[in-house]
């Protein structure tokens, strides 16, 4: 199944209504979700907006948010340990 | 009496004529997006209650809870004809309460189930795309519980966007101002994951004051009690050590991925603009527990302002910089920051000498909503209503003078989200100085203001008389 957003070939049905009224499928590579009953527009990779279409490349320079910190430093007593060879 | 629960406040919504119920069989989308935004934009707009959701048997759907001054009204317990001005007057005294602490109830409705095993978020709650080219189905009104990590003290009650990306995988917008990312920084310096539990359809003034920005030490629990005027009830999460409120429908626990990011959004924020897709936080859900069927899943719809949004931050981000800044500035009267959360704030005070409307928008700006969301700020004097914008624009028409009273603050921070960035986060903050300048600035040239008659009141009242 294609994602309609990232056209990642990957993309599966995750979930469906007990009534079989709808199904839902989601895309591990971008998170998109999106259900059989929403339109084309949104449900079909060639129909999908451009200007939401998420490519590889964007994905790979998207800045976190929030940053992620650096790791905190063991605080150092002072005292130095070294192995004895 | 406060309410203790959404269901509480929905019966209350129905006997003022304030809730509208759906009982023909609609779809998840577009029916409940285009109903909300239609309740949004009404005069008094009243709650909408879906009863017969597509794929979604014994779920129901509540929006538009805060969508009117009315229903703020009766979440305050105050007639549902309060003017915003009084309402916003009664907030400022009962922040006064604080704190009021929160009482810890025995048993909780939303314990009566508990799932353990392959919790999945699609299963349990009636999902649906909130906005047409958002990534994914949002919980955009859940209140998220954490505590510092490092010193289990600090617990905090927040409101941030999520999005549903698989059964137990929710993305979470910790934006670095909000007391979270203070949570989830340190969790992330000391590489541990942060227990967090989402809070779904609560009582109306648990998600005001869960998106007030209060300090980081203060408890948003007591504050629900001040603005209460009872505590709020609470219990225990299953896991880890966090305090929920014991009204509410569903409670899913979990916790933040350590130090990764993973592609999240668009969705519409406040402004009425999708934001950009980002690389966000992520939380791995490991328990949901919910009242029996049928729950009722609240959600916002935000879309192009006004929406529900407006109204539901109108106030707490007006309220909030006034309590902080009144103490040192007794001069105050007012704030009104309803616009795009405080984009626009307007200002009203007493002057106490020349140049003080900078001081006090300068203040606003080192509140801990000011830093970064006011851009453009205009001060009044005390005999202008903040809430009148009619009253505004002529302050601003008559007062201001703009080679004295016009201040430009380049590369301050600003808000993530604001469509109109050159960079993301930096901003100009703008200053409208509209007071009558007070000595020992150069006074207006012409001072005499005409009186309104002092025989108005009782000829509006005859007017309306024979109106009728």
């Amino acid at each position: 199944m294609i994602c309609p957003r990232c056209d990642f070939l990957e993309a599966y049905k995750v979930f469906e209504a007990e009534d079989r009224s709808w199904e839902i499928f989601r895309c591990p590579r971008c998170n998109f979700n999106w259900r059989s009953t929403e339109g084309q527009e949104l449900t079909d990779a060639k129909l999908y907006s451009p200007r939401f279409k998420l490519s590889e490349k964007q994905i790979q320079e998207m800045a976190p948010k929030p940053p992620v910190p650096p790791l905190r430093k063991t605080e150092t007593s002072g005292v130095r340990e070294r192995k004895l060879t | 009496m406060p309410f203790n629960s959404l269901r509480a406040f929905l019966e209350k919504c129905e006997t003022e004529g304030q809730l509208v119920r759906i009982k023909e069989k609609i779809k998840p989308e577009p029916d409940i997006r285009a109903a909300a935004c239609a309740a949004a934009k009404m005069a008094a707009g009243p709650v909408l209650l879906f009863d017969n959701i597509e794929g979604y048997p014994n779920k129901q759907v509540a929006m538009n809870i805060h969508g009117s001054f009315q229903n703020h009204a009766l979440m305050l317990d105050l007639p549902k004809e309060t003017s915003v001005k009084v309402q916003f007057q009664e907030l400022v005294e009962r922040w006064d309460r604080y704190p009021i602490p929160p009482r810890r109830a025995k048993n909780a409705p939303f314990k009566e189930v508990i799932i353990d095993k392959n919790p999945s978020l699609y299963k349990e709650l009636p999902l649906f795309r909130v906005n047409p080219m958002d990534g994914g189905f949002y919980l955009s009104k859940a209140c998220v519980v954490s505590r510092d990590p490092e010193t289990g003290e600090d617990q905090n009650l927040g409101m941030y966007r999520m999005q549903v990306k698989d059964h137990d995988r929710i993305g979470i917008q910790a934006a670095a101002q909000h007391d979270i990312a203070i949570h989830l920084r340190k969790a992330e310096e000391l590489d541990i994951p942060l227990r967090v539990a989402i809070v779904v359809s609560n009582e109306p003034v648990t998600s005001l004051v869960a998106s007030t920005p209060l300090h980081y030490h203060q408890d948003e629990y007591s504050m629900i009690g001040a603005i209460r005027g009872e505590p709020a009830e609470i219990i225990a999460s299953e896991r880890g050590n966090l305090d929920v409120p014991a009204g509410a429908e569903v409670v899913i626990e979990g916790e933040i991925i350590p130090r990764k990011r993973f592609v999240e959004g668009p969705f519409v924020e406040y402004t009425g603009y999708y934001s950009s897709s980002m690389i966000q936080a992520e939380i791995q859900v490991d328990l949901i527990s919910r009242r029996r069927d049928p729950i009722i899943f609240e959600n916002l719809y935000s879309g192009l302002p006004w929406t529900e949004m407006d109204y539901m931050m109108a106030m707490s981000t007006s309220v909030a910089p006034f309590k902080q800044m009144k103490p040192e500035f007794p001069e105050l009267q007012a704030i009104n920051a309803m616009y795009c959360h405080g984009y626009v704030t307007i200002i009203s005070s007493k002057i106490r000498f020349g140049g003080f409307a900078k001081t006090l928008a300068m203040r606003l700006l080192t509140t801990p909503h000011g830093i970064v969301y006011p851009k453009f700020i205009i001060v009044v004097d005390d005999d202008i209503d903040p809430f009148d914008l009619q009253q505004v624009m002529w302050a601003i028409s008559v007062r201001f003078r703009p080679e004295r009273d016009l201040v430009l603050i380049p590369n301050a921070p600003g808000s993530t989200v604001d469509p109109a960035h050159l960079v993301r986060g930096i901003t100009t903050k703008t200053i409208i100085d509209a007071t009558r300048p007070a000595f020992p600035d150069i006074p207006l040239a012409d001072a005499s203001i005409v009186d309104v008659p002092p025989e108005t009141a009782f000829w509006m009242e005859e007017i309306l008389k024979r109106r009728k």
